[in-house]
């Protein structure tokens, strides 16, 4: 049993302990008549309500809560670079930008979950075929070594994108399973636009 | 359960109806046809309420997405006094057979119609 089951069964057993506190002072103040078809199955509701509420409660907690094994990302600022105008935005039709990334939680070591997506649109604003890439601000890394321990990529390709297009584009950031004393790291996302290739 | 309190729940439930009714902005946006040859102008229409009541003034962003490849960008629209809009957009030459998908937004909100199709005349 690893030490995050261990955390949910106490988890639910607290739970359940509570619920079963909780039905029976409800049975004091409610003193329904014994075996009757209401009673029963209004304990009968009772038991599931409680149970569903443990199952939540305990899914919101070990969600919300750090603990072993876990990688708390914080959002990663997104800054935009190229002498082409053009835009990232979170939809398709340009409307909300993009100046941030939510990755989320990862947990290599627990559930395998070692990876996050994250997809945007590139919307070319000029009146000429943008090429763009993504990567990282090396400096902007804290801690400074945490890179190592990192991915970063996404699917836009290498073909040109014409004026007045858009393309989907998918960002994916992967985690080694080897980081070990590295829990909460930032750093900044940089993608350019240009008006040739980009080369290797 | 005393009487007062369904009527409390009763009332709750009226109250949140009348304020979706009243604050909720929907979008909605349609186009002339099912079906479209390449060089043919698709007429684009909608609206954008709150409520019962349309918003003028209000722009509008639009967007074509092919079955693959990149998305055609529309120039944005502004909303009239009764809060409708229209556009148009001409089937490129080189645009793919299939199921185009056209969207939508304003205040936040977007409408998706997955209606336009190419067929190769």
């Amino acid at each position: 049993m690893s030490f995050d089951e261990f955390l949910r069964f106490m988890a639910i057993l607290l739970f359940f302990i509570l619920g079963g506190l909780i039905i029976y002072s409800l049975s004091l103040w409610m003193k329904p008549k014994a075996f009757s078809p209401a009673s029963v199955f209004a304990f009968i509701v009772l038991i599931f309500s409680v149970f569903g509420a443990s199952m939540g409660g305990v899914n919101y907690i070990l969600e919300t809560l750090p603990h072993y094994g876990e990688i708390e990302i914080p959002t990663s600022g997104v800054v935009k670079r190229g002498d082409v105008a053009y835009g990232i935005y979170r939809d398709v039709t340009g409307t909300v930008e993009v100046t941030f990334i939510d990755w989320g939680v990862l947990m290599p070591r627990t559930t395998g979950k070692d990876n996050s997506n994250f997809t945007l649109y590139i919307r070319n604003e000029d009146v000429i075929p943008i090429y763009c890439t993504v990567n990282w601000n090396q400096t902007s890394w804290d801690p400074p070594n945490a890179d190592q321990f990192f991915t970063l990529t996404w699917n836009f390709g290498e073909t040109p994108l014409y004026p007045n297009r858009t393309r989907k584009a998918t960002l994916n950031l992967k985690v080694n399973s080897a980081i070990t004393e590295i829990t909460q790291f930032s750093f900044t996302i940089i993608i350019t636009a240009s008006d040739e290739p980009f080369i290797g | 359960m005393s009487w007062w309190i369904w009527l409390l729940i009763l009332l709750i439930i009226i109250l949140l109806w009348i304020l979706k009714r009243v604050i909720v902005v929907a979008v909605t946006v349609t186009v002339d046809k099912a079906d479209y040859y390449r060089g043919e102008t698709v007429q684009i229409s909608g609206s954008v309420k709150r409520g019962v009541s349309g918003q003028s003034g209000k722009t509008v962003a639009l967007a074509i997405a092919p079955p693959e490849g990149d998305v055609y960008n529309l120039p944005n629209v502004t909303t009239d006094a009764q809060g409708n809009f229209n556009s148009s957009w001409v089937v490129p030459i080189d645009a793919e057979d299939g199921l185009h998908t056209l969207t939508a937004t304003s205040l936040g909100v977007s409408a998706t119609k997955t209606f336009t199709r190419i067929q190769r005349r």
